[in-house]
């Protein structure tokens, strides 16, 4: 690498010797120290490197030889200087371009803000302090202290717990993470657990709140599931005859965000008429051709009719470019129209095609309306209600376990019934 | 002259001393069949396509092949590129060696 970047410097030649004799011209060359280099011979000639510098010192050795040399190739900086000394603005234009090159890459162009955290701080706010401190778009990037910038961004923004700035290219990254306050939980939240499809409670698993329905408990949609409410005994826990529940806890503690995992068992019955007959084109074997010459939007009919005389037909078209090289088409291209001739015809769909095709109509409603979590219980069961020539009925039916309890918002805890009075006698 | 080559010859072998350094002669480095470098030669006597017969304190050295060429040519070293099929040694009176 160093070697070329000499060479290049001090500049080289290829030259073609022809005449004489070529061993004699070589070692003439070596007698005065000069040194060649990429000999090729060819019939009647050779063709050698050298240095612009060894060049000079060649004629002695040409005539000592009796060869003729010939310049035929010129590479490196002085030949580059020559040409470039004949066109000035050239070398100014270059010169400019690779000080605006310089120019530009030595300041920040693009300043981005990153934030982690509850993001309630404007990033403008966090460019403006950085402006402060000399970060700013345009700023010199030598002359930024990215530490100092980091240090004035925290002792300005309270918000801010660490920050952190990097700088890509013409590209500065403040990196800053916001102090984020835990919350108490609100006292007077009430959130409970309702129903959201109609379906029998297969499974209840009570984290926070009161659970209202048990396994085997039939809800409907809204039905309350898990009340918003921790509740207790407030003379402590009854006693109670083993193996009978305890009566429900009656005493408010507090109200919370109740959650629970409700599973329930959820029906799906699908009902839907199909046809037992459909329509189809019959091709007859009668063909008409068409050959359009396309030019832009331009149409010239070659061959053909101009509309097809078929009142019922398929039309197929192949489309041959006239010209094509790379990404580049010929605006002119040649289409090969068929019209081919049909006869509608009525053909009779099996059964077992409809039933097929309730199958999936009910699996694509599935598929939309089940969780990740959920799942189809019972298999798809589709049986025909009803048949005619022209149609079938067809109903499926299909079982799923699915998580139904969805938050209710807003709503106070439920008044707890109270006791039945003793009747008096 | 012999008898002056032999006693250094000697001497080279008892001290265990490196001969290319020690002796007159040409020191060969031949990778593969596609270069050969030869150092401390003397000049070019031929060069074609087919042969390059170089000038070495033992004699003529020729190095046969297709397509040679001369790498680069110094008065230290000369390189030779191309299809290397054989190097023959022959002594300066022109008898093979």
């Amino acid at each position: 690498m160093l070697r070329r970047l000499i060479l290049f410097l001090v500049g080289t030649l290829r030259i073609e010797v022809t005449g004489g004799q070529v061993a004699e011209f070589l070692n003439l060359c070596l007698d005065r120290r000069i040194t060649l280099w990429e000999i090729e011979r060819r019939p009647e000639r050779m063709y050698a490197t050298l240095t612009l510098h060894d060049f000079f010192a060649l004629r002695p050795v040409a005539r000592g030889s009796r060869c003729r040399v010939r310049i035929r190739g010129r590479r490196g900086f002085p030949f580059l200087a020559l040409r470039l000394r004949r066109r000035p603005l050239l070398l100014l234009g270059a010169v400019a371009c690779l000080a605006a090159i310089l120019w530009a890459s030595s300041q920040v162009w693009l300043i981005e803000v990153r934030i982690s955290g509850p993001h309630q701080i404007d990033p403008r706010a966090i460019r403006a302090v950085a402006a402060e401190a000399g970060l700013r778009r345009g700023a010199w990037k030598a002359k930024l202290d990215l530490p100092q910038v980091a240090q004035h961004l925290r002792a300005r923004i309270g918000e801010l717990s660490w920050a952190v700035i990097r700088v890509q290219g013409t590209r500065a990254i403040i990196e800053v993470v916001e102090k984020a306050a835990i919350k108490p939980a609100d006292p007077a939240a009430c959130v409970h657990l309702v129903a959201r499809k109609s379906g029998v409670v297969e499974q209840v698993v009570p984290f926070q709140g009161e659970p209202l329905v048990r396994q085997g408990a039939v809800v409907n949609r809204g039905d309350m599931l898990v009340e918003c409410a921790l509740r207790y005994w407030s003379g402590g826990r009854p006693g109670v005859v083993p193996g009978t529940e305890p009566p429900p806890r009656q005493d408010l503690a507090r109200t919370l965000v109740a959650q629970a995992s409700v599973k329930a068992r959820i029906g799906y019955r699908s009902y839907k008429e199909y046809p037992l007959e459909r329509e189809v084109a019959e091709p007859t074997g009668r063909r008409e051709v068409q050959w359009v010459l396309k030019v832009y939007d331009l149409s010239i009919l070659l061959r053909g009719k101009e509309t097809t005389s078929f009142a019922h037909s398929q039309t197929s078209e192949r489309v041959i470019p006239l010209g094509k090289w790379r990404n580049w088409k010929s605006p002119v291209e040649l289409v090969m129209r068929e019209h081919a001739e049909t006869a509608p015809k009525r053909e009779p769909i099996p059964l077992e095609e409809a039933l097929a095709a309730a199958k999936a109509a009910m699996a694509a409603h599935l598929a939309w309306v089940l969780g990740p979590a959920d799942k189809v219980v019972q298999p798809m069961q589709a049986q025909v209600v009803e048949q005619t020539k022209e149609f079938a009925g067809i109903l499926v039916t299909v079982e799923t376990l699915e998580e139904i309890a969805v938050p209710l918002e807003g709503a106070g805890p439920v008044q707890p019934t109270p006791p039945p009075e003793p009747q008096g006698q | 002259m012999q008898r002056k080559r032999g006693l250094r010859d000697r001497l080279v072998s008892l001290l265990e001393l490196p001969g290319d350094v020690m002796l007159n002669v040409a020191r060969i480095v031949m990778v593969g069949d596609m270069e050969l470098v030869v150092e401390n030669h003397r000049g070019v006597t031929e060069y074609t396509p087919e042969r390059v017969a170089l000038r070495v304190p033992e004699g003529i050295m020729a190095i046969d092949g297709h397509e040679l060429r001369i790498g680069a040519i110094s008065p230290d070293q000369v390189i030779i590129l191309g299809k290397i099929s054989g190097l023959r040694y022959s002594g300066p009176d022109g008898g093979a060696s």
